[in-house]
């Protein structure tokens, strides 16, 4: 029967590489995974795959070169063009992250935490079960951030911010430090900016396994990962891009959304530039201009919002937009990437300021509008 | 509960293992602790006393010299130990490792070990 229902979803399932719905898996973890194989692509790790050389097991130097990596490289154009293309998604993805981590274990040299957490990522998303909520991802990432956070605490350059003093004088010398470092005394700027990355991944920790926090462990392991990115004006390899791809776990998906536009010209383009895009056909969009007067409107789950939040949630629940920016993320190399990686920290840093001073605003008005009882 | 559910949670598990284990071992192998450290080091091999290029241990150990490693140096010494003691048995170098760990004192590392 189950096999009967995955052959019936094999033929049924969209060839539009554009869609993430109608397959085995949620669509934010297919678009999760999409994204995370066109990074690769880009990046060319496709390329990269080693032969065997100084592996975790020694019993692993029986696989030869160069045939070894010829064949991850195969395995990897094979599965990762299938899963574009929605074909029996989950077990391409099981697939696609057992090459990474496999090859991580074939060579040391060849050994980086990127290709760990991309493995790890797309491995679990292909055990993701139908129907239930992607848990094993959002443990992942608090055992990710938990171990991050205590290797640092529990190194001593970490806790007198030495490591930091060093990176930004003599390893990337950083001409924000030079300014900033004098104002206090010793060590303290670089010993701040160490024990404040430790607290925020103890608490991206703790937050990624509380449902009711997980939002707000989004925003702290992005500020994490985006201020690093402005920091040292670097990607990490395709750590940065998959990181920010893992978070799509923790966002909920639609089966359907409603939008109107006002009349005016700039709101109809709105809509027929996220028309185009939509390739779910996930928005459905009124022939009548919103009954108040709203330039545009959006409808889910019950709940309403309009202009710019709106745009917001239409930006969030078009698969398109993030293949958009993983090409831009990805796809740039030298001075180009340098400026993509500034445009995108600064743009990103802008975002998580203004969610942060939404959502201060949001607990002021509760705050104010409470019950005041009188003497 | 399901086989899925099984694979997944012995993946989860293995990493939370390698935690705890690197609080015990220098490496620091699938336990997340990315750019932790910036280790710069040199790597000087002699075989039968004469000492190789930088492209010669580059190609031997396939790793750069001079260079920056930003996870831990057990990662250069654990693979030149590797490479010497199992590909390389009938002309097996002499190598010292430099480094500094953080900016902190130069400390050295030889194979075969004293």
């Amino acid at each position: 029967m189950a096999l009967a229902d995955s052959i019936e979803r094999f033929s049924r399932s969209s060839w539009n590489p554009l869609r993430v719905t109608d397959t085995d898996l949620p669509p934010q973890l297919l678009l999760m995974a999409k994204v995370v194989v066109l990074g690769l692509v880009l990046k060319n790790y496709h390329l990269g795959f080693p032969d065997v050389f100084a592996p975790f097991f020694e019993w692993m130097e029986i696989f030869p070169a160069p045939w070894y990596r010829r064949a991850f490289k195969v395995a990897f154009i094979v599965c990762g063009t299938a899963l574009l293309f929605n074909r029996a998604v989950r077990v391409n993805c099981v697939i696609l992250g057992g090459l990474f981590l496999v090859a991580t274990l074939s060579s040391k040299v060849y050994y980086r935490n990127a290709k760990v957490f991309v493995g790890v990522l797309l491995f679990l998303t292909g055990l993701q079960e139908k129907g239930k909520p992607p848990w094993m991802i959002w443990w992942q990432l608090a055992i990710m951030y938990f171990g991050a956070g205590l290797n640092k605490l529990l190194e001593v350059d970490w806790r007198t911010g030495q490591y930091f003093d060093h990176f930004l004088t003599h390893i990337y010398p950083s001409e924000a430090y030079r300014l900033i470092a004098p104002l206090l005394p010793g060590q303290w700027v670089a010993k701040l900016m160490c024990w404040s990355i430790i607290l925020a991944e103890f608490s991206a920790a703790v937050m990624f396994t509380m449902n009711r926090l997980r939002p707000m462990a989004v925003w702290v392991g992005a500020s994490v990962h985006i201020g690093a990115a402005l920091l040292v004006v670097g990607d990490y390899g395709i750590f940065m891009a998959a990181v920010l791809a893992s978070y799509l776990s923790c966002l909920p998906w639609p089966e359907r959304l409603d939008a109107a536009t006002g009349t005016r010209g700039g709101w109809q383009r709105v809509r027929r530039f996220f028309g185009m895009l939509d390739q779910d056909r996930l928005i459905h969009w009124a022939d009548q201009p919103p009954k108040d007067g709203a330039g545009l409107t959006l409808t889910g789950w019950d709940l309403r919002w309009s202009g710019w939040k709106a745009l917001g949630g239409l930006l969030i629940w078009t698969p398109a937009i993030y293949f958009i920016a993983v090409l831009v993320l990805t796809g740039f190399d030298g001075s180009g990437r340098v400026v993509v990686v500034r445009l995108a920290g600064t743009v990103g840093a802008v975002v998580l300021l203004g969610t942060a001073l939404a959502k201060l605003r949001t607990l002021v008005s509760a705050w104010s509008a409470r019950p005041v009882i009188a003497p | 509960m399901s086989i899925r559910i099984i694979v997944g949670l012995s993946v989860l598990a293995i990493q939370v293992v390698m935690i705890v284990a690197a609080r015990f071992h220098p490496m620091r192998y699938y336990c997340w602790a990315p750019y932790d450290s910036q280790n710069e080091y040199q790597i000087h091999a002699l075989i039968n006393g004469h000492a190789l290029s930088r492209a010669q241990v580059e190609s031997r150990y396939r790793l750069e010299t001079p260079a920056i490693n930003p996870r831990t140096i057990y990662q250069v010494t654990d693979i030149i130990s590797y490479v010497d003691r199992v590909y390389h048995e009938d002309d097996p170098a002499q190598v010292t490792v430099t480094y500094r760990t953080n900016g902190g004192p130069e400390r050295e590392w030889h194979w075969p070990t004293p």
